[in-house]
């Protein structure tokens, strides 16, 4: 059989059906010996032991062995042997400790077939039923084949029983497919393995599974997961044609017996999912409730108003199943986690493993709740000169070193599970970014409007306009445009602002993937990449993470790097290499593979001006010094598509713009400072969110330099190092608008924090390492204050409060193409909305001269430069963030825009149309008619 | 710094993924439904303008579906490269799409849900039968 023929089945289960398998299920004859391995463990069950052997040697292609395994029953053992040795029949005592589990492996190991079949003692299987098993083995890739069970019923069946919970009776139960389909696990009385798959496998688990007449079970759940798991391409099938009899005695069509059974399904459930994960051992049972129990007390209902009386029991047999299998998870789940071996006994616990456990178990949830008690507590019209730092409340920073201590732990746990560390830093992601955008409900930064704006554009033209003067250079790389544009109106939305305000801890969440891959390809230390990832977003405080070009383009930056690093590489090892990895994809799909890091570089080419320009450099680093031949292609496509589009598309704006690039070019010096604030103007607060930023900084790279020094002298790997360095030379060309020290910084600090994590992860050699225990959980608190201060200490300019937000509303709702918009700074929401109707002017960012001219004679300078011979309509907006931006920076001394404003109202050529006390909105008086027209 | 002397535990390597993570399945029905994507957000149309499925569907077909698709076709082994990928691939895809319309002054939005659905589609019945080459097939049905 082959997957070729797949075709979709059942419409509730979700299992796939083998079509072609189902029209000739035993017409493959296979060379392979079977085993069919029989337990049992009272005598009182002895009737039933002799119809399932029975049943066997009837069978039409009978097994070449047959096991009958005896679990600490003595008499029973001596009667078997009686009935049976003679017969050939392999009759032996189990060799483990009491339970179906440890018979069973018992009887894998004295199975000599190809294929070990398992039947209950109380069952007895239709004569075809070993033909039927073995003959889905043709396929290779079948490392094992179920069967259908149904029961016997010594007293009938029960009315009220539900066919949906035959499963309590070890029965095949409604719901399950109807033809040969992949499967899950199968059901203990009717199934069938490879031997090698089990041997390796390991066999039952002996914690799990029956012990004598305790009803526990899915110790079949989880071997069929296990064996599942060892093989890339292996399957389990479920061939309901072979068939057995299970017999059902009549104290299990009891209530209490129901109730007890599915209790204890539940317990076993939670067992499995302990050990092999809940989404693995829940993969199914959540479809089964959903759509089996579902559809099924629907149908025991409808069956009431056909005058059927029984189907109210059933509907109400299914809920009481459904909970006391659901009480019986909990409850496991709650035993699970106090008993498992990865666990401490409270009970028995020392005062340090206690804390460990509620470490492991407590603090994602106690950090959640702190942090969510913090978000009412935040008076945003407190907000002063360092932001939202001194209104985070004490249960904030609580949230973060609860949730910081916690994953530190888990990043140092030998065992820690993935999802768990997932969880940490997406909740570390959710404090630290959505904060924000939670408590505002505006869109945060003033530049995220802006690219609001500029996508509202291409919402409403075709193309791109080369004409325009106001934020050309976005017709020129619109790609991130116009593809929110398109989200936009196919979601029928009015634009980008309603989901534009969740994009920091959406981008944020996005590079998890591509970081985890970059740090996994260099190590094999799971710590260390996790420590990495936790310093990465620590330290990444340079705020390019809002509704921006920048911030799509640095995770396809960071995709790509990944990519090339760990699958499009030479397969011929250089002392230089990247570090061995073996998860790397064969060669024959490796120009796929290049298709699609082309794909990615040609999307960012005309979305972002700088990002290919640093792609470039790490493609030189990794093709040309790292000797990585493979990537020369790419790189050489990566340069001819950026030099096509800025020559053949985008030479306009760059030969406009040449002359500003000319004057920057090789000014290392004016370039790197040119971003930094003016310590001698700006104001307190700024002065020292200022300083933080730089500590920041510094100290993520002072402690990427020391682990490098350390990491380098047993892994002398050159790539990472040399990415960290790439954008540097940037530094030579522009000063990106003062930006180009901070996009360094960003570009490069995915690899400085891998060597900042290396500081405390030199080695890879696991054991009690104190010093990390200590100093990581300790650095990273450290880095909380200096993010704090870095990322939300110029919340006062980022952020907009109604009052802002009426008042812009207010003038594009009134204001008609053509008018002139005046501000300090361009800090105000809906700063560009439809802007190419409109001029616009910021007389704080004129030079010192204009300024000194406008606060000394608001009323003349403002009114020349609004004047109406020039545009029909002007509009002066001041708002609170523009005062604060003039004011932190030191561009203008405290309370200039409030003597502007009013200055001018008591000027007679201005009307004030808006005031409140976060924003002014004036107009000039009077336009002409003649303007209008 | 290993403490000499201090308890040794196994190896943290990770070369991938513990638990379900490494693997993924691509059954005939999820192929299906993949393929079917693009044209059942064309449906979604039908939907009123910003109602909140017609958004989580727009959403979730132009930032997963075509990429998902295109990474069946290579030779991926760990479903987090795929994820990663297929965000990635459908980010790229709809932004060259746009940039091309929109240099073409092609405003058609049929248009590019029609490209970025036949891409998904063809993408998908293409890739290979064996799930995507060396994906590994999870669990997908069970007893309870």
């Amino acid at each position: 059989m082959t997957t070729g023929s797949t075709a979709p089945s059942d419409p509730l289960t979700g299992s796939t059906c083998d079509t072609a398998a189902t029209t000739e299920t035993t017409a493959v004859a296979t060379d392979l010996t079977t085993s069919v391995v029989i337990c049992a463990y009272t005598v009182l069950r002895w009737p039933d032991l002799v119809h399932a052997v029975a049943s066997v040697f009837s069978q039409s292609r009978p097994p070449d062995q047959i096991v009958v395994v005896i679990d600490h029953s003595p008499a029973l053992l001596q009667r078997a042997l009686d009935e049976w040795a003679h017969a050939g029949v392999s009759v032996v005592a189990s060799r483990y400790d009491r339970g179906l589990s440890g018979a069973r492996n018992t009887g894998i190991e004295v199975a000599t077939g190809d294929v070990v079949l398992f039947l209950d003692d109380d069952a007895v299987a239709e004569r075809d039923w070993v033909d039927r098993l073995v003959s889905a083995y043709a396929d290779p890739r079948v490392l094992g084949v179920g069967g259908r069970v149904r029961p016997r019923w010594a007293g009938g069946r029960p009315a009220w029983f539900p066919r949906e919970f035959d499963w309590v009776v070890g029965c095949s139960y409604r719901g399950l497919p109807v033809a040969r389909s992949e499967i899950r696990n199968f059901i203990g009385a009717n199934m069938s393995f490879r031997r090698d798959a089990l041997t390796a496998a390991g066999g039952f688990r002996h914690e799990l599974g029956r012990i004598g007449t305790v009803p526990s079970g899915c110790e079949e759940t989880e071997l069929c997961i296990r064996v599942h798991g060892q093989s890339v391409d292996g399957v389990l099938l479920y061939e309901p044609a072979a068939e057995v009899w299970h017999s059902v005695p009549s104290q299990r069509g009891t209530w209490s017996y129901f109730r007890s059974r599915c209790y204890a399904e539940g317990v076993s459930k939670a067992q499995v999912s302990g050990m092999v994960g809940a989404r693995r051992g829940l993969s199914s049972e959540l479809r089964y409730v959903l759509f089996t129990i579902t559809s099924g007390i629907v149908t025991s209902l409808g069956r009431v108003a056909l005058g059927r009386g029984s189907g109210v029991a059933r509907a109400l047999a299914m809920v009481v199943g459904l909970a006391a299998t659901s009480r019986g998870y909990l409850a496991g789940r709650a035993r699970s986690l106090r008993l498992s071996a990865a666990l401490p006994d409270l009970l028995t616990a020392t005062r340090r493993e206690r804390l460990a456990l509620l470490a492991r178990v407590g603090a994602v949830p106690a950090a959640i709740v702190l942090w969510l008690a913090s978000l009412g507590r935040i008076d945003l019209g407190q907000m002063g000169d360092l932001g939202l730092v001194p209104l985070l409340p004490i249960t904030f920073w609580a949230a973060l070193a609860v949730l910081l201590v916690s994953f530190c732990v888990q990043v140092l746990r030998p065992r820690s599970r993935t999802s768990v560390l997932v969880g940490h830093v997406l909740l570390l992601i959710a404090i630290l970014h959505a904060t924000p955008s939670i408590l505002y409900g505006t869109l945060r930064y003033s530049w995220a409007w802006k690219h609001v704006g500029v996508t509202d554009f291409f919402m409403r033209h075709a193309g791109v306009d080369r004409s325009l003067r106001e934020l050309s250079a976005y017709q020129y790389w619109p790609g991130f445009f116009t593809t929110n544009a398109m989200i936009s109106k196919l979601a029928g939305l009015r634009g980008a602002e309603g989901y534009a305000i969740w994009a920091p801890p959406f981008f944020n969440a996005l590079l998890l993937g591509p970081l985890f891959l970059i740090f996994s390809t260099f190590t094999r230390d799971r710590r260390l990449v996790w420590a990495a990832i936790g310093i990465f977003f620590l330290g990444s405080w340079v705020g390019q993470d809002y509704f921006a070009p920048q911030a799509c383009c640095y995770f396809l930056f960071l995709t790509i790097v990944a990519v090339c690093i760990r699958y499009v590489r030479s397969s011929r090892p250089t002392s230089r290499a990247l570090v061995p990895d073996t998860s790397v994809a064969p060669d024959r799909g490796q120009p796929l593979v290049l298709g699609a890091v082309v794909l990615m570089m040609a999307a960012i080419v005309p979305t972002h001006q700088l990002t290919p320009l640093v792609l470039i450099g790490a493609l030189v680093v990794l093709a040309l010094l790292c000797r990585q031949r493979r990537l020369a292609l790419p790189l050489l496509l990566l340069v001819g598509i950026t030099a096509a589009w800025n020559l053949l598309f985008a030479w306009p704006w760059l030969s406009q713009n040449l002359a500003d690039i000319g004057s920057s070019f090789g000014q290392l010096g004016a370039n790197a400072n040119s971003g930094f604030i003016n310590l001698a103007t700006a104001s307190r607060g700024q002065v020292l969110v200022a300083q933080m930023d730089r500590l920041l900084s510094v100290a993520v790279v002072a402690l990427a330099l020391v682990g490098f020094a350390r990491h380098f002298r047993t892994r002398r790997e050159v790539a990472l190092p040399l990415l960290a360095l790439t954008p540097v030379p940037l530094l030579f060309t522009s000063d990106y608008d003062g930006e180009m020290i901070f996009r360094i910084y960003l570009f490069g600090l995915p690899f400085a924090a891998f060597y900042a994590a290396a500081a405390f992860l030199p080695r890879e050699t696991a054991g009690r390492n104190w010093w990390a225990r200590v100093s990581l959980p300790l650095v990273m608190l450290l880095l909380v204050p200096g993010f704090a201060f870095s990322y939300y200490g110029k919340e006062e300019v980022n952020y907009f409060s109604p009052q802002e937000l009426q008042a812009a509303e207010l003038v594009y709702g009134i204001a008609p193409e053509g008018s002139q918009i005046v501000s300090a700074t361009s800090d105000f929401p809906w700063g560009f909305t439809n802007y190419e109707m409109y001029d616009y002017e910021r007389f704080a960012l004129e030079d010192p001269r204009t300024r000194q001219q406008v606060l000394a004679d608001p009323v003349g300078t403002l009114g020349d430069m609004m004047r109406l011979q020039s545009h029909h309509h002007s509009y002066l907006v001041l708002t609170r963030a523009q005062r604060f931006d003039v004011e932190m920076t030191g561009i203008m001394p405290p309370g200039s825009l409030d003597h502007i404003a009013q200055a001018l109202l008591r000027s007679p050529d201005f009307v004030l149309l808006y005031q409140s006390p976060d924003a002014v909105v004036i107009t000039r008086v009077g336009p002409t008619t003649e303007a209008s027209s | 710094m290993t403490r000499a002397g201090g308890r040794r535990s196994p190896a943290r390597t990770m070369p991938a993924l513990r638990g379900s993570w490494g693997r993924v399945r691509v059954t005939p029905r999820w192929r299906l439904a993949l393929a079917c994507s693009g044209w059942l957000t064309w449906l979604g149309q039908l939907l009123p303008p910003g109602f909140p499925l017609r958004v989580l569907v727009v959403f979730g077909f132009v930032l997963i579906c075509p990429g998902l698709a295109l990474t069946l076709l290579l030779p991926l082994r760990e479903a987090v490269v795929r994820w990663v990928l297929a965000v990635a691939l459908s980010v790229s895809l709809a932004i060259l799409l746009n940039t091309v319309l929109t240099i073409a002054s092609n405003d058609s939005l049929p248009l590019r849900l029609a490209v970025l659905a036949t891409i998904t589609t063809v993408a998908a019945v293409a890739a290979p039968l064996d799930a995507a080459r060396g994906a590994m097939a999870a669990p997908g049905k069970a007893d309870p």
